[in-house]
């Protein structure tokens, strides 16, 4: 007999559990989005296609490793990393929705601004692109998506001591990157 | 007012209880037991996520079981159940006017160039139109191949020069062979080159469905 499904894995066959999902967590997701990308259409692609790896991915999720908000930006920034692997690809006719065909002109416009009101996080996260991989990850997420400590490395699946770890090389890294003098950084939550 | 917001989940909603639909009929596969195997002998596998369980056939058998044929409304139903000749049901496209590439692969491998993709049939518009059901049918599921292993190909939609590719993953097993997962692409120019396997594509489940 099937295991009875609980927490977020309903959010996989269950359209109210998901609607439920959704609402918490849609603005935060566009705001990640947004923060990263200046395009609307993209950015609208992008939020579609985070809430797709949520349903696939939902039985994944485990409460005692993270928040759930740290488990979906874990998953944002794997999506947006293939969104940018297969960006010459066309494969835009294969994916199940395609954010940019929902949009009207009013939710360009109100996308239009909620990118600019991130254009500071987006600046940051640009300014991010040469660090080593690992050291940019807990500082995008920490000092992009305002993140605690802990929560970066649950979304990265490290432990917490190894984002410490990472932010502390960072800070000395990072001492001459004007952008990046942040109080997030500075004061990063555990 | 509706805002993206709004359509956007509106959609995801629909992903979602397809999702729900989907596993109906993978929960019915595992239940087949051996006289429901004959039964199932005519019947289709599943385009995605299903597999239906044939019995063994001979050779000659095999290389004749699998059927392409034109249905009432002009598309072209191509059912499979056996999974040995390739190059026969690209004959018999070929003869309905559909230049095609289709190749049998095993779980866990997939033609170089030619990644699987799990998505395709939760498009809305899958490559305009050439394969699954009518415009304005569910966008998430094409009722006809829900439990087919195959693809409904509308040559009315195939562009000068395009080409169908199919690839297919199969699992054999000492009884019957299965087919759980058909990845249908349109080549949009030129010829597709002979499959060269490589680790990937979707694995088989423990119960053999694919995914």
């Amino acid at each position: 007999m099937a295991e009875p499904e609980t927490g977020l894995s309903r959010i996989r066959h269950d359209p109210d559990a998901f609607e439920d999902f959704y609402r918490r967590h849609v603005e935060a997701v566009t705001r990640f989005a947004a923060r990263r990308v200046d395009d609307p259409h993209t950015a609208a692609d992008v939020t579609a296609n985070v809430f797709l790896a949520v349903i696939d991915s939902a039985h994944t999720y485990r409460p005692g490793n993270g928040t759930e908000i740290a488990w979906l930006f874990g998953i944002a920034r794997n999506v947006l990393a293939a969104e940018r692997r297969r960006a010459g690809r066309e494969l835009r006719a294969n994916r199940r929705i395609v954010g940019r065909r929902l949009l009207d002109s009013d939710d360009v416009d109100r996308l239009v601004e909620r990118i600019d009101a991130e254009s500071a996080g987006r600046r940051t996260y640009a300014a991010l692109a040469d660090l080593p991989e690992g050291v940019r990850a807990v500082l995008e997420l920490i000092a992009v998506d305002g993140l605690t400590v802990t929560e970066a490395a649950a979304a990265l699946g490290i432990r917490p001591v190894t984002a410490r770890v990472r932010l502390h090389r960072a800070r000395g890294v990072l001492r001459d990157v004007a952008a990046l003098q942040t109080p997030a950084i500075a004061y990063a939550k555990e | 007012m509706q805002t993206f917001e709004d359509r956007l989940l509106a959609e995801l909603k629909h992903v979602v209880a397809a999702n729900r639909s989907a596993t109906e009929p993978r929960r019915r596969a595992r239940r087949w037991t051996g006289p429901r195997l004959a039964l199932a002998a005519g019947a289709i596998a599943a385009a995605v996520g299903t597999a239906v369980a044939v019995p063994a056939l001979t050779e000659h058998e095999q290389a004749q079981a699998n059927t392409v044929e034109r249905i009432p409304d002009g598309s072209i139903m191509v059912r499979l159940v056996e999974f040995t000749h390739p190059e026969l049901v690209e004959q018999k496209l070929r003869a309905f006017g559909v230049p095609a590439k289709v190749d049998f692969l095993r779980f866990g491998t997939q033609c170089k160039g030619r990644e699987y993709d799990s998505d395709f049939w939760m498009s809305e518009h899958p490559d305009d139109g050439v394969f699954g059901g009518d415009p304005g049918s569910d966008p998430h599921a094409d009722s006809d191949m829900r439990n087919a292993a195959g693809a409904r190909i509308h040559p009315d939609k195939l562009k000068p020069g395009e080409m169908v590719v199919l690839d297919v993953w199969f699992e054999n097993t000492k009884d019957s062979s299965s087919a759980s997962v058909v990845s249908p692409m349109v080549k949009k120019i030129g010829t597709v080159p002979p499959c060269v396997r490589v680790p990937g594509g979707p694995r088989s489940g423990p119960d053999g469905v694919g995914g």
